[in-house]
């Protein structure tokens, strides 16, 4: 069969010694980037991107991908630990991660997104290996008024994510919205609350708006303040989950999974979105929603599945279309372009070796990632009796560095900051900075898809139900938005509130 | 300046050890900076400013060229991604640098001619900045979707005259290269194109691969293998000649769009107060690094076209495409900001 | 009557910036649903944040009281002095420089700090994300340089 050649010749090509060394330090490297919060593999591929020069066209392209995913493992732990993530996809970790982590369970927390991770990635991997090329064509599928139909489901979805009062959820995910519409509108070009400076042309950075509202509004809340249950040692016995946790996981990694794959694929939606849909939807599934934001697993292993899932799937458009859903899958699609192999459907063809053994040095490297992890948890639970006041100035040092590197831009910092004394004052109001991520993340795509569709159909608002896939989407989203509401209504009536 | 980390003699306290290294700080800030003379360039790494973030095309040309200038200057060319403002955020980190010839500008034809007819509040002007050569020039391609009933550019004339307001066509952006380039086109060649853009060319290539959009233009590196797998079909070349790769595809004059010969192109800048031998040594080493084979070799399998300019001829093309510039956006009614 | 004063004020800063959403939504063109201006969506979204800020005004004054903790003023601003320490260092002086500044500024936060081991981070710290980041990932960030 040739799907079995195809696999042979990619693990040959994999597990070739240069390759796998490559591969060895691109996930090392990913994990260690991804769990210091502020640095993320955005900035450690570019950096990397001048040594691909010199590199085999595959070992280098193997040892970016692994930054790439090998960050997914480790933004995690620093949102269960510190409730800061470690990357922007990982932000909606902290809701259930750092509960579980006061509560002494941090081992348990980080063993089950490792797993969730693993499981994720390996059920991205799967879809790029059987159905890869058949998947690309479903996203060509997608034009701009799919894509609004899409937002708009995420967008009622999200609106389950936070835990308290409605109304303070609803304003944070639309002032969300808002900040998303700063800088350059792309349908006109009309610079939007820049203040007449260039520096917000291109709107509000999301990794500084991310780092901002949790890392360092977290910090100042924390300062003086945490006092974490640690558990004396750590053996593996604290990291085994209950017997209802290990049951509920197939399921809920499954969900996470499916949901992180799909988004992953589609250019543009991205990680974090993966990661926000994917809580909400756990959330709305649960029989117990009002336990979320608590410390349930399901809350931490459905996102680190979809976020992994996500980080594989991301694959397909990039290398069977030639099209980078992302900046960073840019950069790896840079990195092929340097040694001269385009990718898309040519590849296959022209380059199977490096193909073939891409997608399988995935694999290698998620299992890498997994044998890498586990060890790690107990040195990671550790670091939480080191007194805060000697962690917090580190943390900050890495932050502040991992923004300015974003864009060699001291503004930047100064945005960090001003988000940073939003993201406190938010804190004081009872507001959580979640729904607002997610809005600020959907805001700007719902508009220019809106807009965009519009064009093409020349001002008729028909389209959005003419369509198969834009109108089944939007009933979807009318049908979730009506029974929120009237469950919503049942519970008031029921005294729960 | 870059002086390595000293971490003071064993016997002093911590405390000691901070005073030191502040106390050197203090001692490179008085003496370190004034030791740049002109005889002596360059003497400490160049920041090749690059407007654009890592991974991209232009990226990819600032390090070819990079490479090949440390190796005719004898000096680390270090390649400093600066994106932002369409690249406007790098051509004004730039002309505020200090003029020692230590901060290079990658200029982008379509930021260094088009920006002040766009925007409105910028903080450089051309005069800023003195011209070192350009070292890399690539047309842009014309595509259609398959969809398109038109084997040629005249045919698909032909069918725009025939659908006046009926095709899409996507750019990387308002005021874009390719809107300026699309919107000459429609003038030059009398058809009704309607304009759709997109945040960046990846974001416009799944719409333009699936003919949402009917009509995009871009590089090479994004229209080439899309036409050779039969995805798109490209139908014209900008510039004076055919593409080299492509021999295949005519140039828009050869079907009758004439005065169309705007091309991508890269070149370096220094603040325009940069010193007369500053600014001769970095020209003759671009010169020295576009003929350097490690340079050719490197750009052959990257897809980068290496082509030179002299000083003088860029300047010209600099004056040229403004005013040209000035024109289709007036012509055009295109406005941003 | 006590109320909860930080989600007042929260919802009172809400309300402002709705506003300011919507008038300059104004300014820069709604145009009309089929032909959206650039102004359309910050008004919109301007105009709900508005509408759900006065909500929550409403459902605030009638609330329950609040615990009372004091606003924490040394953390606050030791975390907003050391990004300015940052800002300033990175851009005049370099990265060992501008990393020691953020550890020192930083530790006036705590009331626990003990300032020998914080002079230790301040020398260890920069010191290893010079290793880790400068040689290692090639950040192109001076570690040391002159300010003029």
């Amino acid at each position: 069969m040739d799907l079995l050649a195809n696999i042979s010749l990619g693990l040959e090509t994999a597990l070739h010694p240069t390759n796998l060394m490559f591969c060895f330090f691109g996930v090392f490297l990913g994990t260690f980037i991804g769990v210091l919060p502020g640095i993320g593999s955005i900035t450690a591929i570019s950096m990397l991107m001048p040594l691909s020069f010199y590199l085999d066209p595959t070992a280098a392209v193997v040892m970016l991908a692994g930054v790439y995913y090998g960050a997914e493992y480790g933004g995690s732990t620093a949102s269960i630990l510190l409730n800061m993530p470690g990357t922007p996809s990982s932000a909606v970790t902290c809701l259930d991660g750092h509960p579980l982590a006061k509560q002494g369970r941090a081992g348990v927390a980080l063993f089950m997104t490792t797993i969730a991770s693993f499981a994720g990635g390996s059920f991205g991997i799967l879809l790029l290996l059987f159905v890869g090329p058949a998947l690309a064509s479903v996203t060509l599928s997608f034009g701009p008024a799919e894509y609004f139909a899409l937002m708009v489901l995420g967008l009622v979805a999200a609106a389950a994510i936070g835990n308290d009062a409605p109304a303070k959820g609803m304003a944070m995910v639309v002032f969300g919205l808002l900040l998303g519409t700063f800088g350059a509108d792309v349908n006109s070009g009309v610079a939007r609350f820049t203040f007449g400076s260039l520096y917000l042309y291109d709107g509000i950075n999301l990794v500084v708006l991310a780092m901002g509202l949790f890392g360092v509004a977290e910090i100042i809340a924390s300062i003086g303040a945490s006092k974490h249950e640690v558990p004396d040692k750590v053996t593996f016995r604290s990291m085994v989950p209950r017997r209802d946790e290990a049951r509920g996981f197939p399921f809920q990694a499954l969900r996470g999974a499916s949901i992180g794959s799909f988004f992953g694929t589609l250019p543009g939606t991205g990680l974090t979105m993966a990661s926000f849909v994917s809580y909400a939807v756990e959330k709305r599934v649960s029989r117990n929603p009002s336990a979320f934001g608590t410390g349930v697993t399901a809350g931490v292993v459905a996102p680190e599945a979809a976020n992994n899932a996500a980080a594989q799937t991301a694959f397909i458009p990039t290398l069977t279309l030639g099209v980078p859903g992302s900046a960073t899958m840019a950069l790896i699609l840079g990195a092929l372009l340097i040694h001269g192999i385009i990718p898309g459907p040519a590849m296959l063809a022209n380059h199977p070796d490096t193909f073939w053994g891409l997608i399988m040095s995935f694999w290698v490297g998620n299992l890498l990632l997994l044998i890498l992890n586990i060890p790690l948890i107990g040195l990671w639970v550790r670091l939480l009796r080191v007194p805060y006041h000697y962690l917090y100035p580190i943390i900050l040092s890495l932050v502040f560095l991992g923004v300015y590197s974003l864009n060699n831009n001291v503004y930047d910092v100064g945005m960090l900051l001003v988000f940073g004394a939003i993201g406190y004052g938010m804190r004081l109001g009872g507001f959580s900075p979640a729904p607002l991520l997610i809005g600020f993340i959907l805001g700007p795509m719902i508009e220019e898809n809106f807009r965009r569709a519009m064009m093409l159909s020349r001002g008729d608002f028909g389209m959005l139900v003419s369509r198969p896939i834009t109108g089944a989407i939007l009933a979807l989203s009318v049908l979730l938005l009506v029974w929120m509401l009237v469950s919503a209504m049942a519970r008031r009536r029921a005294g729960v509130s | 300046m870059k002086t390595q980390y000293h971490q003071g003699s064993r016997d002093m306290t911590r405390r000691r050890a901070i005073v030191a290294a502040s106390a050197m700080t203090l001692a490179v800030t008085a003496f370190g900076g004034t030791a740049a003379t002109a005889q002596s360039y360059p003497e400490k790494p160049v920041t090749m400013v690059m407007p654009f973030s890592a991974g991209g095309t232009a990226d990819t040309t600032g390090r070819v060229i990079a490479e090949g200038m440390s190796r005719a200057l004898g000096q680390q060319f270090v390649v400093e991604n600066r994106p932002g403002a369409t690249g406007n955020i790098s051509y004004t980190s730039v002309v505020n640098a200090p003029a020692d010839g230590y901060e290079v500008l990658i200029g982008y034809s379509a930021t260094t001619a088009c920006s002040h007819a766009l925007m409105s509040n910028l903080q450089w002007e051309i005069e800023d900045l003195k011209p070192l050569g350009m070292f890399s020039a690539s047309p842009m391609l014309l595509a259609v979707h398959p969809s398109v009933p038109a084997e040629s550019l005249s045919e698909f004339i032909e069918y725009a005259r025939a659908n006046p307001g009926k095709i899409n066509y996507g750019s990387p952006g308002i005021g874009s290269l390719v809107h300026i380039m699309m919107e000459s086109f429609k003038l030059k060649a009398g058809v009704d194109m309607f304009h759709i853009p997109y945040k960046g060319t990846g974001a416009l290539m799944p719409d333009a691969l699936s003919g949402v959009i009917q009509v995009a233009m871009s590089g090479p590196a994004a229209i080439v293998p899309n036409h050779e797998s039969g995805k798109l079909r490209a139908l014209a070349v900008t510039g004076t000649e055919r593409y080299a790769p492509t021999p295949d595809i005519p140039t828009m004059a050869e079907e009758g769009v004439e005065g169309l010969d705007t091309e991508s192109w890269y070149g370096l800048f220094v603040r325009s107060d940069t010193p007369q031998e500053i600014v001769d040594t970095l020209a003759a080493g671009l010169k020295t690094a576009t003929e350097d084979p490690q340079v050719l070799e490197r750009a052959e399998t990257a897809g980068v076209p290496i082509r030179y300019l002299t000083p003088a001829e860029m300047g010209e093309r600099v004056q040229k495409e403004v005013a040209d510039c000035r024109e289709t956006i007036e012509k055009a009614g295109i406005t941003a900001q | 009557m006590k109320v909860n004063t930080a989600a007042l004020a929260g919802a009172a800063c809400l309300l402002i910036a709705g506003l300011t959403g919507v008038w300059f939504g104004t300014v820069y063109g709604i145009g009309s649903a089929t032909r959206m201006g650039p102004g359309f969506f910050p008004a919109a979204a301007g105009g709900i944040l508005a509408l759900i800020a006065i909500l929550i005004l409403i459902l605030e004054v009638r609330g329950p009281e609040p615990e009372h903790t004091p606003f924490p003023w040394r953390p606050t601003l030791a975390v907003l002095g050391s990004a300015i320490a940052f800002m300033v260092g990175i851009a005049y002086f370099g990265l060992i420089p501008a990393i020691a500044l953020t550890i020192i500024v930083s530790s006036f936060g705590d009331r626990q700090s003990n300032w020998p081991g914080v002079l230790v981070l301040a020398v260890l710290v920069p010191a290893f994300m010079g290793v880790v980041f400068i040689w290692g990932l090639n950040l192109p960030i001076p570690l040391f340089k002159a300010p003029f």
